[in-house]
């Protein structure tokens, strides 16, 4: 490892900690990994308020109409929202 | 002389594109029900390609049943995507249309408890357009309309028009120690007429990546840290928190044909009196690749996520493909998986554990077909375990 690897790595870290350390576990909007989703449409057709679209191949979860029902979690076949 | 050279253009353009059509279908049934269970998915299209650009139309058809034990859902509607791209130098262009029919009620909840509708059809027209210089910078900015007619169940006002609006861009500059800086933004409108509903948030993302250009042989590492502004509100009116998100992404090749992928993120979410946990992912997979018996590559990836947010998810998950004998390969799927779920009596949360497997045949001439069988366990009763079947055949033969 270079220094600045290792200087970003801990960095990196401290800012983790420092996060955890940080208020209670909540959270205003899901999350979409777009690394596992697969563009597949399903939580689009769950989705009671019309707030997730599937763009360019990756599900978009829009933050003003979604109420958190979690119905998109449950239903995606690769765990891409949390 | 200028209908030859016409015709002569219209000759090289044809000789010079390629067409490729494709078609499959999918249907599913399960054994709680089998009528209300079925759901059957069918999909067609076709791309042509030329040098620098290419069309392509995908349109599909989908209907799925409903049930009170299992959540699934009904929807019977039609969708076309027309998508083009143009490339010249490093620019490229790319305008798109989708367009949605229902052909039977697709129920949505209009935001801020305005109540319940349905829609009945959506038109989403975009354009994108970006620039690139490999390996130095990127500027992409892309819009988009969407139009839905949607009708309100329990109002005065019957029918209402819900429209969004979407534009953002952004610019990447590779740098030359390894990594990227990136700053982009997105704004986003939502508007029902019939009700003065209009809404608008908009975010601002600051982002800064690093890949060691040095590291040991097939190892891939990639930090990543994000920073994102938001003005605006959510559906409950309630101000759009600030989001600091770190990721790590790590890919080891241990061998030439086994792999592990890792990835980490956190993120925080910044508040105007405090700072809360944002979501937590981790997640690990690893995939081994062989030949097996016949000439379809092989595989197996068992993998596993963690999640945590408002909610909790856990998965661990295992599937496989192994080539028997000319084109046949057995299929081997698990599942093991918790999370939120809206079906009553499962105390917000249910467990599903799945096992299951089938055949897959791929033909020289582009048909692939399969067959597979799955066993479900849950927490839900009284069907806490059932069976459910699927298959489909697949058809990429139009090649001109």
């Amino acid at each position: 490892m270079t220094r600045f690897t290792k200087l970003f790595f801990f960095a990196a870290l401290g800012l983790l900690v420092f996060a955890a350390c940080e208020g209670p576990l909540a959270n205003a909007m899901l999350t979409v990994d777009t690394t596992r989703c697969v563009g597949c449409g399903e939580c689009e057709d769950v989705c009671p308020y019309d707030a997730i679209e599937v763009i360019d191949g990756d599900a978009v979860i829009d933050p003003g109409l979604c109420h958190q029902c979690n119905r998109c979690v449950e239903v995606c076949p690769e765990g891409a929202i949390y | 002389m200028k209908y030859f050279t016409l015709l002569l253009l219209v000759a090289v353009t044809a000789f010079a594109v390629n067409f490729e059509g494709f078609a499959q279908m999918h249907v599913v049934s399960d054994s709680i029900n089998y009528g209300e269970g079925l759901q059957n998915w069918g999909q067609g299209g076709f791309r042509v390609d030329g040098s620098n650009w290419n069309v392509l139309l995908n349109a599909s058809r989908v209907k799925s049943g409903e049930g009170a034990v299992v959540p699934r859902f009904y929807r019977n509607h039609l969708e076309a995507h027309l998508e083009s791209r143009i490339t010249f130098g490093g620019f490229t262009i790319n305008p798109e249309i989708q367009v949605n029919k229902d052909l039977d009620s697709a129920g949505v909840v209009l935001p801020l408890s305005l109540g319940e509708g349905y829609r009945n059809a959506a038109l989403r027209p975009g354009l994108s357009l970006g620039y690139t210089l490999p390996g130095v910078f990127e500027v992409n900015g892309t819009g988009r309309y969407w139009k839905k007619d949607v009708v309100a169940l329990d109002s005065d006002v019957e029918d209402t028009e819900w429209t969004e609006v979407c534009y953002g861009g952004d610019v990447l500059w590779h740098t030359p120690i390894g990594g990227y800086l990136a700053v982009g933004g997105v704004s986003h409108q939502t508007k029902l007429d019939a009700y003065d509903y209009d809404q608008s948030w908009s975010r601002v993302d600051i982002s800064a990546g690093y890949v060691p250009l040095r590291f040991p042989s097939r190892t891939f590492l990639t930090a990543e840290a994000e920073y994102s502004l938001y003005t605006g509100e959510d559906y409950t009116g309630l101000a759009l928190p600030n989001r600091f998100t770190a990721r790590l992404r790590a890919v080891q090749n241990v061998a030439r044909n086994v792999m592990f992928n890792i990835t980490f993120s956190q993120a925080a979410d910044f508040y105007e009196d405090e700072t809360r946990f944002g979501p937590f992912q981790s997640a690990i997979r690893t995939q081994y690749k062989f030949e097996g018996w016949g000439n379809v590559p092989s595989s197996i990836v068992i993998g596993g996520q963690l999640t945590e947010s408002a909610i909790t998810t856990r998965l661990g998950e295992l599937e496989g493909r192994i080539s028997i004998v000319s084109g046949l390969s057995a299929l081997v799927t698990g599942k093991l998986w918790y999370g939120p779920s809206s079906v009553a009596g499962t105390g917000g949360y249910r467990t599903r554990e799945i096992i299951g497997g089938g055949l897959e045949f791929r033909m020289n001439n582009g048909m692939n077909t399969f067959v597979i069988y799955e066993r479900e366990a849950s927490n839900l009763a009284p069907n806490d375990v059932w069976g459910k079947i699927r298959g489909g055949v697949g058809f990429y033969p139009a090649q001109f």
